[in-house]
């Protein structure tokens, strides 16, 4: 059966309540999941998993508190439900996800909804914690009010979803066309009057109401303290850094020593000639320089996915409101920064949830600033070449305290571009905040591993492919054309890539850039960790005496310290990713603003590697 | 045998090139991200 | 009376009951989606470090951050016990 015969079946719900959870346990896919409201910004659809129904393919939404949506993800709700997408992606019948343990929230949506006129069900999620909390519910009683099916549910552990399913192939064969509805912003009486009827709903419904745990209370006694609040939060910041690092780089080790042993074995069993170059200098010396940055990238996706999914990261969004208020931005722009620091382009992405845009354009504008995981293996690399791991107040070595430098840089520079923009009055000022915060919850154990592993077949297969073709190509341009008869330099210079290098090289001149790290530039703004790769190649290709060697050895040899902090201070603010900006301008629409935000970030990049190599030229 | 493995390099070259321009023309740009599936939308539709 | 002020002037860790909130601002239905009705308890609970603002306050069984100058929207009435 194809996607569009099937009957297509929406889960609509407050934000956080659960709904992507139940999403990913009825299809099967792995779509992320946070404790924090607003990580949903777009629709995603996909099949009921097979064993169940064949005929059923369900639409997840973003969560919202009505359908009068007040941010870009409400507003894909609002037009999916309302059909203004297309009648392709109308549900025809609805899943409204309700949190358990907190109904007088959560129906006055419910009602709202039942006004569209689908036909629905109500999935009370979070059944097992509103079960130890003490909590009885009527369903009965809930089913008779709404004239539908009440179904007890938890997604997390998976209980209650076949019954969940059984109803709704009930109510899906006898779904017809969506009725056309004319839908206006509900007024103040409907809203006040909603909420009046679920006062009487719920005075039939609930039976016992239960004890809400103290859990929640307690840890934001802690964790929103005054004082021992943002000392948390700094404390927590710095050791993901250093963890990054120090726990970071025993594995990196071995998997290092691993690729140049693999890279020997394979140069002593091939014959000489081009073959044997091409995978030697191009793929193992390029994919390898990549790869081994993997234990690092999954220690800093443990760090954000333990933050996101405990309920803490929208503590921190209160803790921060008012810094970033200063400066333009707004609580809700500190998730999209913090996950900025795995991705900009989910980042961006996630902004939709800033209600204001000013705020939002201002997040979107600076989020590329945040230390992307893809410079992590450029910093990684210098700083092992260049700084010496001496301890620095006994504890911390001088690499994790130079490694924290670099992020602070980056999130400063975020703040400061902020503040530039404000102070311009480039965008508009004003805006609010506000913000549900979630109930603690201890993280999944599982989930966490799950996603993990999720995230290194994502950055493996990414490594095979994409980077893998890319070190193919720079690999070519590097030994094409050969040089002539009795050269005396090295062959790469006679290559396309030595000629384009000594192009591109009286720009980056004065930054302490050679023709060899002017090229290896080009590729990193396919992907900022190509420059690696890449670097990796190109020294290869130069020197095919000397294989044995650690790429770190040979920069060394080649490049003073000057230039390699210059070459730091450029990828803290360069532009080099230009997905980037293409989910940029697709979600701010504007051109001007996406052009705007490049250029002062690739002069930005400029003048500060400058100073930098001035500077540093002068104390060395 | 080195002709052999020299059609070999044109091949894989070739391969490459094919590889980088798809991702590059397709638009799904989206995924040439830092290595995480946090965007696993197989399309992002822009904001509305 | 005299007990009934604003919600961004209420102390930290006292509670007060909605009279009202007032519209006209964007968020001014939200608040009322999100619970903030008249009649509803609602208590201060924590204030953000230095500027004490925002604050986060518990009504109708949830946690909400908001900045003061959006508490600013809501009457209470500190005398009334609900």
């Amino acid at each position: 059966m194809s996607a569009s015969e099937k009957i297509l079946v929406g889960l609509v719900g407050h934000p956080n309540c659960g709904k992507t959870a139940l999403f990913n346990a009825l299809t099967g896919l792995r779509q992320k999941v946070a404790n924090y409201p607003g990580v949903t910004v777009e629709r995603v659809e996909a099949d009921l998993r097979r064993e169940w129904n064949e005929s059923i393919r369900l639409v997840d939404l973003p969560g919202t508190y009505s359908l009068n949506p007040q941010s870009d993800d409400e507003r894909v709700t609002h037009d999916v439900l309302l059909g203004d997408m297309g009648k392709e992606v109308r549900p025809r019948v609805l899943v409204i996800v309700l949190d358990a343990t907190n109904l007088r929230l959560h129906l006055p949506f419910a009602l709202e909804v039942k006004e569209l006129g689908l036909p629905f069900c109500i999935a009370l999620n979070m059944s097992d914690l509103a079960h130890s909390a003490g909590l009885k519910i009527d369903q009965a009683a809930l089913e008779k009010e709404f004239g539908c099916p009440v179904l007890p549910i938890s997604a997390t552990r998976q209980e209650g979803l076949s019954e969940l399913v059984r109803a709704l192939q009930e109510i899906a064969t006898k779904s017809g066309e969506p009725p056309a509805v004319k839908w206006q912003p509900p007024t103040r009486s409907e809203i006040l009057a909603r909420r009046k009827a679920v006062e009487d709903i719920l005075r039939r419904a609930i039976l016992a109401p239960g004890n809400p745990s103290e859990r929640t209370a307690r840890l934001d006694r802690i964790f929103l303290h005054p004082v021992l609040g943002p000392a948390v939060l700094l404390v927590t910041l710095f050791l993901i850094f250093q963890a990054i690092f120090t726990l970071g780089a025993i594995p990196t080790d071995w998997i290092d020593g691993l690729v140049v042993q693999f890279a020997q074995w394979t140069r002593a069993h091939l014959p000489a000639g081009l073959f044997a170059d091409l995978l030697v200098d191009g793929v193992i010396s390029g994919v390898g320089a990549v790869i081994v940055f993997l234990p690092q990238i999954l220690i800093l996706f443990a760090c954000l996915l333990l933050l996101e999914d405990s309920g803490y990261m929208a503590r921190a969004a209160f803790l921060m409101d008012r810094v970033m208020g200063r400066v333009g931005l707004s609580g809700r722009s500190v998730l999209p920064m913090v996950s900025g620091f795995a991705c900009a382009i989910p980042a961006i992405l996630g902004a939709r949830s800033i209600q204001n845009f000013p705020q939002r354009l201002a997040t979107i504008l600076v989020t590329p600033l945040m230390t992307c995981s893809a410079r992590l293996p450029v910093y990684t690399m210098l700083i092992a070449a260049f700084i010496p791991n001496k301890p620095v107040l006994g504890v911390f070595g001088l690499q994790g305290v130079v490694m924290t430098v670099l992020y602070v840089a980056g999130a400063a520079s975020a703040f400061a571009f902020a503040a530039l923009l404000k102070s311009l009055k480039l965008v508009g000022t004003g805006g609010y905040f506000l913000l549900e915060l979630p109930t603690y919850r201890v993280p999944s154990w599982t989930k966490l591993i799950r996603g993990l592993v999720d995230r290194a077949r994502a950055f493996l297969t990414r490594a095979g492919t994409f980077i893998l073709s890319i070190m193919v190509l720079l690999w070519a341009i590097s030994t094409f054309p050969r040089p002539p008869e009795g050269a005396d330099r090295p062959a790469i210079e006679y290559s396309l890539a030595g000629k384009l290098g000594t192009a591109v090289a009286p720009v980056l001149a004065p930054l302490g850039f050679d023709w060899k790290l002017s090229v290896a530039l080009i590729p990193g703004f396919a992907a900022r960790e190509v420059l690696v790769s890449a670097l990796g190649t190109v020294y290869a290709v130069e020197d095919t005496e000397n294989q044995s060697s650690l790429l770190t050895d040979k920069l060394k040899a080649d490049w003073s310290l000057p230039t390699a902090l210059s070459l730091m201070a450029w990828y803290v603010f360069a532009p080099q990713c230009l997905a980037t900006f293409a989910v940029m301008q697709r979600e701010i629409r504007s051109w001007r603003w996406t052009l705007f935000g490049f250029s002062v970030l690739l002069a930005a990049a400029w003048l500060a590697a400058f100073l930098t190599f001035r500077l540093a030229g002068l104390f060395s | 045998m080195t002709a052999l493995l020299n059609g070999c390099v044109v091949l894989i070259v070739a391969v490459a090139a094919l590889v980088v321009l798809r991702k590059l023309l397709s638009g799904r740009t989206n995924r040439g991200c830092g290595g995480c599936s946090s965007c696993s939308n197989e399309k992002i539709k822009p904001a509305p | 009376m005299g007990s009934v002020k604003l919600l961004k002037d209420l102390k930290k860790n006292s509670a007060a009951t909605i009279l009202d909130v007032r519209s006209g601002h964007p968020l001014s239905e939200r608040l009322l989606e999100m619970g903030l009705v008249a009649g509803e308890r609602v208590e201060i609970l924590h204030e953000a470090p230095l500027s004490r603002d925002p604050i986060v306050v518990f009504c109708c069984g949830t946690r909400l951050a908001l900045r003061r100058n959006e508490a600013e929207l809501v009457t209470v009435d500190e005398g009334e016990k609900a």
